[in-house]
């Protein structure tokens, strides 16, 4: 089973520009790092969300914004290897 | 605690028990011909597809120890515990390329443990070797902490003595023998829709019956504000920033590299499977980070940890016993089996990957180099029982503090497996001894410095915590760094080092059986079939 030849299609020159289009969408990987790792801009008390400091809310909220960034990264490199 | 609550004890065991069912027929789920091999039984077939293993990495990752000690943790320091909600955020977009290209290149060579990787990219046995010892000891006592969330929650309905742990961990390690990686994959369908009511309930109840979350961090400020703890509140101090930001970048990188992720991650049936599945991962982190304002809520309940028989407190009462109080008690019950069956999950696919490790790394390449696949399933299956046994063992030999000290240690030096295999997964630049030499050098460095970290609020001398001063580095800072990442700092620097000067010196680097396009094969492709090649047959390509 391992005798068979790789892809003839894959690593050659043929894709490359495709991959370079969508190799862009994965700086998106690194927003939420950004967003979550520097705790002096989130580090307060306000504006409270019901009752709830900003530290805690912020954090809870890139929850959501980093699903939003993976689904267009999976989506935009689609088939991209 | 006056005597046992007989509605949470009936509404647990019966729980306890349906799951247990599961576990058994998992081994019919799904059916292979048979499961003697360890694609089959270690790796569940390796043809889960995402939803499937969007449960089983969830119910992975977050175990029970960790809906345990994450409120504990705010509930005795206040911010600093949030660390979990960061870490578990860019956990996903970090490992997202490096799980692609590994899920690829361990399915072109049959692959089971990150270790066999290593093997076959670095062609150095004894750096395989290295990285799946560390792997197993990093193992061990998370499977004992498991325990220790069981047994917070038994102790909580009542319940004293060993037995129940004992009785409990022999049904786990029954159905493990019997149907290997799809008995925890099954029984994780049930363990995150319960934790999944459980902490939703919890999170709108509990608050509205403490009068809002104004009045519950109010609580919060007024107890840190009356500690003498340095550093504690409901915001981080300035010197906490670094140490806040090192502790969640640090587990986020070794939640990957520890065995039992890998186990999860192979058994996907595609890089398709895996991204989405890893997209969808998050959904967990709210869980936790709602989880984790139960610490407060426990202050604002004035719950009061039980004291174990140490006559310490035991901190990781304090959920188990906010939903006591909070709860009706049948709905307690669903609670507290929430939290049991949740330990079970994670402990039965650790288990397995440490037994992976040990048959592929150590007694295939050591001992027996021609062991059939249906030998390699047999020793793995007789290891996780040892494993399972020794965690219990452990636990009740020994004070649960040992395994809460090693598992802390267990998290600085799986990091130090970080380098040979992340980096090996995009570069051969790195020279198999250096990586060697770099590995030895966390591992050390790590220990030695967690050894070196006293914790005045406890009383103890020695592996305090997982935050080393600056100041022992003769800097005048207040400011500490999570251990695990300076380690892993001198372990960066002593392999590019060393790998400059072993290429100078032309040392051999050893054959690299992968080539380039198998870090980004897909299901179908040429020599990936939706069931790979038994292991043990693989050719170098």
């Amino acid at each position: 089973m391992h005798d068979e030849p790789p892809n003839a299609d894959r690593g050659g020159g043929a894709v490359a520009p495709e991959r370079a289009s969508t190799r862009v969408w994965y700086l998106l990987l690194v927003v939420p790092m950004i967003g979550t790792l520097i705790p002096p801009i989130y580090n307060t008390k306000d504006p409270t969300l019901i009752g709830i400091p900003f530290f805690y809310w912020y954090l809870l909220l890139w929850v959501p914004v980093t699903v939003v960034c993976m689904v267009f990264i999976s989506r935009f490199t689609r088939g991209d290897r | 605690m006056d005597g046992v609550n007989g509605v949470e004890l009936a509404v647990f065991i019966a729980l306890f028990g349906f799951v247990s069912v599961l576990g058994f027929l998992a081994a019919r789920w799904r059916r292979a011909e048979t499961l003697a091999s360890l694609d089959q039984w270690g790796l569940g077939g390796r043809r889960f597809g995402p939803w499937i293993s969007w449960f089983l990495i969830g119910g992975d990752l977050y175990t029970a120890y960790t809906f345990v000690a994450v409120p504990a943790l705010l509930f005795g320091a206040g911010a600093i515990g949030f660390f979990a909600v960061p870490y578990t955020i860019i956990v996903y977009p970090l490992v997202f390329l490096a799980a692609l290209r590994l899920w690829s290149v361990s399915h072109r060579h049959g692959y089971v443990t990150p270790a066999d990787f290593v093997r076959g990219r670095h062609g150095s046995r004894t750096l395989a070797l290295a990285i799946a010892l560390t792997g197993i000891v990093a193992t061990m006592p998370y499977i004992a902490l498991q325990l220790v969330g069981i047994q917070a929650v038994l102790e909580v309905i009542g319940i004293k003595g060993h037995w129940p742990l004992i009785i409990a961990f022999a049904i786990l390690a029954a159905y493990t023998y019997q149907s290997g990686l799809r008995a925890p994959a099954l029984i994780a369908f049930v363990k995150d829709g319960l934790i999944y009511v459980v902490v939703l309930v919890a999170v709108i109840y509990i608050p509205i019956k403490l009068h809002g979350f104004d009045d519950i961090f109010a609580a919060a400020d007024k107890k840190f504000a009356a500690s003498p703890a340095p550093g504690d509140g409901t915001l981080l101090s300035s010197a906490q920033y670094l140490g806040f930001s090192t502790l969640a970048l640090g587990s986020a990188l070794a939640l990957f590299v520890y065995p039992h992720s890998v186990t999860a991650l192979l058994a996907s049936r595609s890089r398709d499977t895996i991204k989405r599945t890893l997209t969808a991962l998050p959904a967990y982190s709210l869980l936790l980070g709602l989880l984790a304002l139960l610490g407060y809520m426990a202050i604002a309940a004035g719950i009061k940890p039980i004291t174990a028989g140490s006559g310490k407190p035991d901190v990781n009462t304090v959920v188990p016993l906010l939903f006591d109080k909070m709860f009706s008690d049948w709905f307690s019950g669903v609670a507290f089996a929430a939290i049991a069956i949740g330990a079970l999950v994670p402990a039965a696919i650790m288990s397995i990957a440490a037994s992976n490790l040990f048959t592929r790394n150590v007694y295939r390449e050591y001992l027996r180099p021609d062991a059939t696949p249906a030998e390699e399933a047999r020793v793995s299956k007789l290891t996780s029982l040892v494993v399972k046994g020794g965690a219990v063992l452990v636990i009740i030999a020994i004070d649960p503090q040992f395994s809460i000290d090693l598992q802390l240690i267990g998290g600085v030096i799986v990091l130090q497996t970080l380098p040979a295999i992340v980096l090996g997964l995009y570069t051969r630049w790195f020279h198999r001894w250096a990586l060697l030499a770099g590995w030895a050098a966390g591992l050390v460095a790590g220990a030695l410095m967690l050894y070196d970290t006293p914790n005045p609020m406890t009383g103890k001398q020695h592996f305090g915590g997982a935050q080393y001063a600056l100041s022992k580095f003769g800097f005048d800072s207040k400011v500490t760094i999570y251990t695990g990442v300076i380690a892993l700092t001198l372990n960066l620097v002593v392999a590019v080092a060393g790998t400059l000067v072993l290429r100078a010196a032309r040392a051999p680097a050893g054959a690299d059986t992968t080539r380039p396009d198998d870090y980004h094969v897909e299901a179908g492709d040429a020599g990936v079939g939706p069931l790979p090649v038994s292991a043990g047959q693989q050719a170098p390509a």
